[in-house]
């Protein structure tokens, strides 16, 4: 979808146009997923959130900016929809996380690693998720945003409506409990890369 | 000297232009602060995620029908909903269809009454076939457009295009299942892929990506299935429903 076809599908979507609303949803829902899925760690919760933010895009669109990009506006939606659900979920995020270190697992096995490799993978990745799990959602959001998606701290704080300094804080606190969670882990992966 | 702290490193890691100018050139000269940038990337190089799973190719669409009752809107294959002239014309064309087969089931013998059915069926088998055969000739023309794009060619407005006719082929494709048109169905299906992966692509495609199509849309022979069924129909379309088939079918019940 070019500019132009972009612009007029919006405008038609701001009018109510169903079809048009349809068509930002198939353009833009698995980009939408992607980012629900590194935010939240696991499909079930981020199919919810993408749910959720296209139903927030539907009735806030004719509040929408139409100089604006679509695609930044959902992305913040997104992040949003995804911190409010980290908000209320997390009781059920650690049954989730031993479905997710299974799935790397099983991730890993298939590409061949030894045993050795493969049981200090998951328990890095089990410790990767349980220092997520301390984060706060603002500290989880920004460092997601800057860690895997690589965006920059002004293009995060455009999202989170934070100034930079607090964006940085969030990531070097999120840094902070990452290291300590894999402090132990780190000088065998140091003596087996020597 | 002053060494560099934690977060000056967490930043130079990322390569953030908001990282201290003296980072790097420290870096350079002081070997404990080098030691901890280093220890810094093993650690966040170690942080490693479960993989994301890759969304289907027609999550877009899923997501949509799963958005329809929650965002209060019509549903997009539902017959009776939709507000084009040409839906409504096949939602008759289909009850009458419907009212005939069911009338030619409890009908026994070659009464008036089948008659009448038969020719009121005949008519509305005749609307549905050319409605398809249309459609088969605009998304022909669509597939001829694509397919003879110059390779610096611009894609936007087939693809405005294929966007109209996406509704119309998902629509056409569900009434075949439900006819009982597997081939029809089929022919649709294989369709409809090519009308998203023509609308998904960018408007200016690169060569690559123009070629790309090209391939897709010729290893599939698309063009030449779209051609085949649609003068298929326009000829079934052509044929009358004769009095004896319609005896036939009264004596199967």
């Amino acid at each position: 979808m070019d500019a132009g076809d972009a612009a007029a599908v919006l405008s038609r979507a701001r009018r109510g146009d169903g079809d048009a609303f349809r068509v930002l949803v198939e353009h833009h829902g698995r980009g939408a997923y992607r980012l629900a899925f590194h935010l939240t760690g696991n499909a079930e919760d981020a199919e919810e959130v993408v749910q959720e933010s296209f139903l927030r895009a539907h009735r806030q669109l004719a509040r929408f900016e139409a100089r604006s990009n679509f695609g930044t506006w959902l992305h913040r939606i997104v992040v949003n929809s995804a911190m409010d659900l980290l908000r209320t979920r997390k009781r059920r995020r650690h049954r989730r996380h031993i479905g997710d270190v299974e799935r790397m697992a099983e991730s890993l096995r298939a590409s061949g690693p030894s045993p050795e490799r493969l049981a200090r993978s998951a328990e890095i990745a089990r410790r990767v998720e349980e220092s997520l799990e301390d984060l706060s959602p603002q500290e989880r959001a920004a460092f997601t945003l800057r860690h895997r998606e690589g965006r920059s701290i002004e293009e995060i704080g455009q999202t989170l409506g934070l100034q930079p300094n607090a964006v940085k804080h969030s990531v070097f606190r999120a840094v902070r409990k990452l290291r300590a969670a894999l402090e132990p882990l780190r000088e065998q992966v140091v003596r087996r890369e020597a | 000297m002053s060494h560099c702290t934690d977060d000056d490193l967490v930043l130079h890691y990322y390569g953030d232009p908001e990282a201290p100018e003296h980072v790097e050139p420290h870096l350079s000269i002081c070997g404990d602060c080098r030691e901890r940038a280093e220890d810094l990337a093993v650690t966040l190089q170690m942080a490693v995620f479960p993989p994301t799973p890759e969304p289907g190719e027609h999550y877009g669409t899923e997501l949509w029908n799963r958005l329809v009752p929650q965002l209060g809107l019509r549903q997009p294959r539902s017959l009776f909903h939709m507000a084009r002239p040409q839906a409504l014309s096949l939602a008759a064309a289909l009850l009458l269809l419907v009212v005939g087969f069911i009338a030619g089931r409890t009908v026994s013998g070659p009464a008036p009454a089948a008659t009448l059915t038969a020719i009121d069926a005949d008519q509305s088998r005749r609307v549905l076939l050319m409605s398809v055969a249309d459609h088969l000739e605009r998304s022909d023309r669509v597939l001829t457009n694509v397919l003879n794009a110059s390779i610096d060619g611009d894609l936007s407005s087939e693809q405005r295009w294929a966007a109209d006719l996406i509704a119309d082929n998902r629509f056409y494709r569900q009434d075949a299942i439900d006819s009982g048109e597997p081939s029809v169905a089929e022919v649709l299906d294989e369709l409809e892929r090519a009308l998203l992966d023509i609308i998904h692509s960018p408007a200016d495609a690169t060569p690559a990506m123009l070629e790309a199509i090209h391939e897709r849309l010729d290893s599939a022979a698309l063009l030449f299935k779209v051609r085949v069924l649609g003068s298929e129909l326009r000829h079934r379309q052509q044929v009358p429903v004769s009095p004896s088939s319609t005896r036939t079918s009264s004596r199967t019940s």
